[in-house]
This record gives structure tokens, C-alpha cells and sequence, in this order.
């Protein structure tokens, strides 16, 4: 089996430029007190995303726990918010699939949280054909 | 928590939720932990 890396195939798609397009996105939620919230977003079937860029906003400290799966597969699991404004830049992800979401509220009132992110959306087909290429190269 | 606990909480919930510059055609759906093994639908869409 050949292991495919993530940069490799953000490598090449930068290096041949095909196709793809940025978008940024802004998700804000109010959590209840107490209370836990799933956020699925499913690309279109025709596409692949690339989170390039993550920036994430509460209005209170250590009290909202995240878990992140891109695929199915943990990104960070329960990491308790314990900034105002948490940038995660090293969270760099593709997404095929799915991208969940898991968002607890610990206190015992409501809180807000403001999401931005920055990423590369690439018909799925390019997609295919770069993994071929990168493949080969390996 | 109770019945009328539970929509109030996702009353809140679909109220505070905004999402804005998703590709066309990306599915979200929001749900609400109610139990161990239970999830709640609150909220779905497909952006346009």
C-alpha cells in the first residue's frame, strides 16, 4: 500500500494550480448552557476541501470543549477552548467526505462561539488525478 | 432534561446558529446531544 501525504498532495496541487478556488467561511453558534452540538458540514459530491487556515473565537475561557474528525478521523479530540481567539494554523486537513464537529458547553450558562475558516475547494476528479500523480512519484 | 427543556435548548440553538460562504451545494446538519447515544436533529440545510 502507498502512503499518501497530506503536503505532497497540497504540493502538487499548488504546483500545477488546477482548478481549485478559495473560500472563507464563517459559522457562528450559541451553545446552551450544559449542552453538547454536532456540526456536520458534507462537501458537494463533486468536490474536495482543504482547510488551510482555522480561526476560532469564544466568549469565555475554558469552559467549551472541541473535537474536530475530517473522514472520520480525530483531528483534535476535547480540547478545551482556553484562548479568545485560537488559531490553528497547523490544522491542516482534507476533507472527501464529512467534517464533524463536536462542541461541548461545560458552564452552567450560554455561551458564543465564531468560527472562521480559509480553505481550497477542488473538483473531486483533479483530485483523483493529482493522487494518481503523487502516487507515482513516491 | 425534560421535553420542553430540550426544545427551548434547540430553540437557542437553530436561533444562534449562522453560517455564511460555504460552497453551493455543502449539507449541514446541526444536532444536539440528548442522551449517551442519541443525537437530536435541530437544524439542516444545503447552502446556496
Amino acid at each position: 500500500m502507498v502512503m499518501i501525504n497530506l503536503r505532497d498532495v497540497k504540493d502538487s496541487i499548488a504546483m500545477w494550480r488546477r482548478g481549485f478556488y478559495e473560500f472563507f467561511v464563517r459559522v457562528d453558534m450559541t451553545i446552551p448552557a450544559s449542552t453538547t452540538l454536532t456540526v456536520e458540514f458534507n462537501p458537494p459530491i463533486d468536490q474536495v476541501w482543504f482547510k488551510e487556515d482555522y480561526k476560532l473565537r469564544a466568549d469565555a475561557l475554558d469552559v467549551i470543549k472541541m473535537s474536530y474528525y475530517s473522514d472520520g478521523y480525530p483531528v483534535m479530540e476535547e480540547v478545551l477552548i482556553g484562548e479568545n481567539e485560537l488559531h490553528l494554523e497547523q490544522l491542516r486537513t482534507f476533507t472527501v467526505r464529512s467534517a464533524l464537529f463536536v462542541i461541548e458547553n461545560t458552564d452552567t450558562v450560554d455561551h458564543d462561539m465564531g468560527v472562521f475558516e480559509r480553505y481550497l475547494v477542488i473538483p473531486r476528479r483533479e483530485f483523483e488525478k493529482i493522487l494518481e500523480e503523487v502516487e507515482k512519484e513516491v | 432534561m425534560d421535553e420542553k427543556d430540550i426544545e427551548k435548548k434547540k430553540e437557542k440553538i437553530k436561533k444562534g446558529f449562522r453560517v455564511s460562504g460555504l460552497p453551493k451545494g455543502t449539507t449541514v446538519i446541526v444536532s444536539m446531544k440528548i442522551s449517551e447515544d442519541k443525537n437530536e436533529l435541530v437544524h439542516a440545510e444545503v447552502s446556496e
